[in-house]
C-alpha cells in the first residue's frame, strides 16, 4: 500500500497530495471507460437530441433530418394549454396518492416485517417478487381486477355493496391508478424501511421500556424521529417514481377517461407518437424532467445529509 | 495452485458467456430464423410489412400468390398499430422499407404518405384489370400519385341481440327515435340495457361516435352545426338513463362488443369482423345486424379497414405489384378475406359473389358501403388530430368529466384549430 502513495514535498495548502501510479490511472480508465460510453450513448445524446427537438419544429416529414431551429415557439402554446396544467394537476394527485400511501403502508407493514417470524419473512420475499413483477403484467391484472365486472366488484356485491366505477368515473380514476403504482412500489419503502428499523440500537428501545414508555410512545418518541432521514429519502424517491409515472398510465388507462388520468409523461407521449407532434411532446417532456431533476438535486442533498 | 491457475480463466470465459446469454434472454432480444433466411437461386424474396398482425388473411393470400408465382418468397413483418407509421417514415428516412405495406390509410396515410413511405403505383394500376371492378372512394391519392389502395372495408353497423328484442315485441330500430324509444322499453325491465358503446379515448372509438353526428348531417367539416350539441346531449342523455356501460368510457371497439355478447345489452355498434368472433364465441342468443339507425340527414358511415401498397424504395416493384394484384385485388383474394376475417370486399364484383350476397349477417354492411351512405374522410392533414381531439372530449363526456354543452364546445374549438394547423382546408 505504501508503494501505491507518493509524498510531494512542499505540500500546498497544507494537504497531502496523493499521486496515483500512472498504470493505476489507466487502469482507472479502463474501469470507467465503459459507464462513461453508456451514459454518453443512452443518456447525454438523447438529452441533447430531446433539448435540440425542443427548439425545433420537427414533424413526420422531417423526424430524421432538417429540424428547423424556432427558438422558444414550442414553449409558449404548451404553456398557455389547459391541457398542459391539467396534466400537471393530475400528475400532482398522482404523485401525491403514491407517496402518502407508500409512506404510510409502507412504515406499518416494515413496523411488521421488523419482527423476525418465519411469516415476516415469508411476505417479505412476497412482496420483493411482486416489486420485481413487469408493469405491463401489474397494470393488466389490475386493470381486470378493477373492471366494472372484475373481481373487486364482485367482492363488494358479495359483501351487499354496490358496484364502484374505478376506472371509469372522472373524479375515481386517477387515485385507482395511483393506488396500482403504490401496490407495485411498496415493496421498496418496506424494504427500506425495514433495514431502517433494524438499525435502531435495541439499548434505546430498553432504555425506553425501562422509563415505562408504552409501544405506541415509543414508535411516536422514538422510532419515528430516528427514522426521519428515510422518511425524507423514500418521500423523495416516490415523488420521483410519481412524476416519471407512464408506464401503469399507458397499461391501464391510456391516460383516460378523456384526460382524467393524463400525466405530463403521458401527455407528452400522447402529443409526439400519437399526433407526431414531436416539438411540442419533447417540451412537455423537458418541462417534466426539469421537475425530476429538481427532485432529484433535493434527493442528493437529503441523502448527502444523512450520510 | 495450478489447477486454480488453469481453470480461472476458463470459468470467467464460462460465466461471461453465461452473463452473455441471461443479458440477451432479459431484454427480450430473439434470433429468429428470419435473421438466417436466404433467397435461394433463381427466386426473388419480397418483405411485407403488416400492422395486422398474423391475420387470417394471409395464409389463404399467400397460398393463392404462391400457386402462381412460385418463384417469389414473401416475408411477413408485424410491426405494432401504434409504432407503425413512425416506423415506416424512419425506414423511408433512411432509403430503405419494405416491398409491400399493409397499413390502416384512415389513421396513418397522412403521416406516411408525407414521409415518403409509398411508391407511386399509378403505372401499375392503370394496366391492370382490377381497376374497371374498383370503387373510386378505395383509391389514397396524394398530389396526383395513387400511393395506396383499399385492400377490404371494414364500415360500421348495428347489431342487435334478437331474443331481447322478441321479448318485448319490438323490430330492430330503423331511425334514432325508434333506437330511444327501444332502449327505454329494454332497460325498464330492470334485466337489460340499451347499447354497448365503446367510450375510450382512441381514434376507434371516435370512428364509432362520430357515426352519431353524422346521422344529423354533421361531421368533421361543418362540426359547428347547432345539431352536435343536441348529438352531445343525446349520447350523455344515455349515459345518465344507464343504457349504456357503467364503465363505457373505459371501453374499446373489441371490449364493447365483449359486453354485448354477454347477451345483457340489446344493441351494439361494430363491424362486419365481428361475425368470425360471433362464430366462435356462439353466442346463447339470436344476433341480427342492420344498418346504422337514421337520423334526420340518414344513415351514414365513413369507412376503415386496410390498405395495400408498395414501398417507396423496393427493389422489387414488379414482383412486389405481382403480390398485390395477384393476392390481394383477385377477386379469390377479397373472396377469401372476407371469409376469413368478415371485412368488406373493395372489388364491387367480389361483394356480389354467394359467399357474400347469401349472408344475411354481412348485407347491411355491404349496404353501408354503397355511396349514398358511405361519408368521405375530410381532406386535411391534421384530420388524424381531429380524431383523436374528439375522441378524448368525448371519453370525457361518457367519464362524467364534461357535460355535453362543454363537450361540443370543445370539440369545436379543437377541430377548428386543427383543421387550421392543418392548411384549413377540408
Amino acid at each position: 500500500m505504501a508503494a501505491d502513495l507518493e509524498l510531494s514535498a512542499p505540500p500546498r495548502r497544507g494537504s497531502i497530495a496523493i499521486r496515483r501510479p500512472r498504470r493505476r490511472r489507466t487502469g482507472m480508465v479502463w474501469f470507467l471507460g465503459p459507464a462513461v460510453a453508456l451514459l454518453v450513448v443512452f443518456s447525454l445524446y438523447p438529452l441533447i437530441t430531446l433539448i435540440r427537438m425542443a427548439f425545433s419544429d420537427v414533424g413526420p416529414t422531417n423526424l430524421l433530418s432538417g429540424w428547423h431551429w424556432v427558438g422558444f415557439h414550442n414553449f409558449g402554446p404548451v404553456l398557455s394549454s389547459a391541457e398542459f396544467w391539467g396534466s400537471l394537476k393530475t400528475t400532482v394527485y398522482f404523485t401525491a396518492g403514491v407517496t402518502v400511501v407508500d409512506l404510510a403502508l409502507g412504515f406499518v407493514f416494515a413496523s411488521w416485517l421488523s419482527y423476525r417470524s418465519l411469516d415476516a419473512r415469508f411476505v417479505q420475499a412476497l412482496m420483493v417478487f411482486v416489486w420485481a413483477l413487469p408493469s405491463a403484467v401489474v397494470g393488466n391484472i389490475w386493470r381486470f381486477l378493477f373492471a366494472d365486472n372484475g373481481f373487486v366488484n364482485k367482492l363488494l356485491g358479495e359483501v351487499g355493496l354496490g358496484a364502484v366505477n374505478w376506472l371509469g368515473s372522472a373524479q375515481l380514476s386517477i387515485w385507482t391508478v395511483s393506488l396500482i403504482a403504490c401496490w407495485a412500489s411498496l415493496p421498496l419503502s418496506v424494504v427500506l424501511f425495514r433495514a431502517a428499523l433494524l438499525n435502531i440500537p435495541t439499548e434505546l428501545l430498553d432504555a425506553a421500556a425501562v422509563d415505562g414508555a408504552s409501544r405506541w410512545q415509543t414508535r411516536v418518541r422514538i422510532v419515528l424521529p430516528l427514522l426521519r432521514p428515510t422518511f425524507l429519502i423514500l418521500t423523495i424517491l416516490n415523488m420521483m417514481y410519481g412524476f416519471r409515472s407512464f408506464d401503469y398510465i399507458y397499461v391501464v388507462t391510456h391516460g383516460g377517461p378523456g384526460t382524467t388520468t393524463t400525466t405530463l409523461p403521458y401527455l407528452s407521449y400522447r402529443d409526439a407518437f400519437i399526433k407526431f407532434d414531436f416539438g411540442r411532446g419533447a417540451v412537455e417532456a423537458i418541462l417534466s424532467m426539469i421537475m425530476v431533476a429538481a427532485l432529484g438535486l433535493a434527493y442528493l442533498r437529503a441523502s448527502r445529509k444523512e450520510a | 495452485m495450478s489447477y486454480i491457475r488453469a481453470t480461472r480463466p476458463r470459468r470467467r470465459v464460462l460465466a461471461s458467456v453465461l452473463l452473455a446469454v441471461l443479458a440477451t434472454l432479459l431484454s427480450s432480444c430473439v434470433v429468429t430464423s428470419y435473421a438466417f433466411d436466404h433467397t435461394p437461386k433463381g427466386k426473388t424474396t419480397i418483405v411485407l410489412w403488416s400492422d395486422v398482425g398474423n391475420d387470417p388473411s394471409f395464409a389463404q393470400l399467400n397460398a393463392i400468390f404462391a400457386k402462381k408465382y412460385p418463384n417469389i418468397i414473401v416475408r411477413q413483418a408485424n410491426v405494432d398499430m401504434n409504432n407503425f407509421g413512425p416506423k415506416l417514415v424512419a425506414a423511408a428516412g433512411e432509403g430503405d422499407g419494405p416491398d409491400v405495406i399493409v397499413g390502416n390509410p384512415v389513421v396513418d396515410f397522412p403521416l406516411t404518405a408525407a414521409g415518403g413511405a409509398y411508391a407511386d403505383i399509378s403505372k401499375y394500376w392503370n394496366a391492370s384489370p382490377v381497376r374497371k371492378v374498383y370503387p373510386a372512394a378505395g383509391l389514397w391519392k396524394k398530389d396526383k400519385k395513387l400511393l395506396e389502395l383499399q385492400w377490404r372495408f371494414n364500415d360500421l353497423g348495428f347489431w342487435y341481440n334478437k331474443t331481447i328484442l322478441d321479448q318485448f315485441h319490438l323490430r330492430p330500430p330503423t331511425t334514432l327515435d325508434e333506437l330511444n324509444r327501444d332502449m327505454a322499453i329494454v332497460t325498464k325491465s330492470g334485466k337489460y340495457k340499451g347499447i354497448a358503446l365503446s367510450g375510450d379515448a382512441t381514434v376507434q372509438s371516435t370512428w364509432m361516435f362520430v357515426m352519431w353526428l353524422l346521422a344529423q348531417g354533421v361531421n368533421y367539416c361543418n362540426i359547428d352545426s347547432p345539431d352536435t350539441a343536441k348529438v352531445f346531449s343525446m349520447v350523455d342523455g344515455w349515459r345518465k338513463k344507464g343504457y349504456l356501460p357503467p364503465d363505457v368510457s373505459t371501453l374499446n371497439m373489441n371490449d364493447a362488443f365483449m359486453r354485448f355478447l354477454t347477451g345483457q345489452y340489446a344493441f351494439a355498434e361494430g363491424g362486419s369482423w365481428e361475425a368470425p368472433i360471433l362464430a366462435q364465441a356462439k353466442p346463447k342468443f339470436t344476433v341480427g345486424s342492420s344498418i346504422m339507425p337514421a337520423g334526420k340527414a340518414g344513415s351514414h358511415v365513413s369507412f376503415a379497414g386496410e390498405s395495400i401498397a408498395m414501398g417507396a424504395f423496393s427493389k422489387h416493384k414488379d414482383a412486389a405489384w405481382k403480390y398485390i394484384e395477384t393476392a390481394f385485388m383477385s377477386k379469390q383474394g377479397q373472396i377469401a378475406t372476407y371469409q376469413a376475417s368478415g371485412a368488406i370486399p373493395s372489388r364491387l364484383d367480389a361483394r356480389k359473389a354467394p359467399e357474400i350476397t347469401k349472408s344475411t349477417i354481412s348485407t347491411p354492411f355491404v349496404t353501408e358501403l354503397e355511396p349514398q351512405h358511405l361519408m368521405p374522410w375530410p381532406n386535411n392533414t391534421k384530420t388524424l388530430d381531429a380524431q383523436t381531439d374528439l375522441g378524448v372530449i368525448q371519453s370525457n363526456m361518457l367519464a362524467g368529466a364534461y357535460g355535453p354543452g362543454r363537450a361540443a364546445r370543445e370539440a369545436i374549438k379543437r377541430i377548428h384549430q386543427d383543421f387550421r394547423e392543418g392548411g384549413g382546408g377540408c
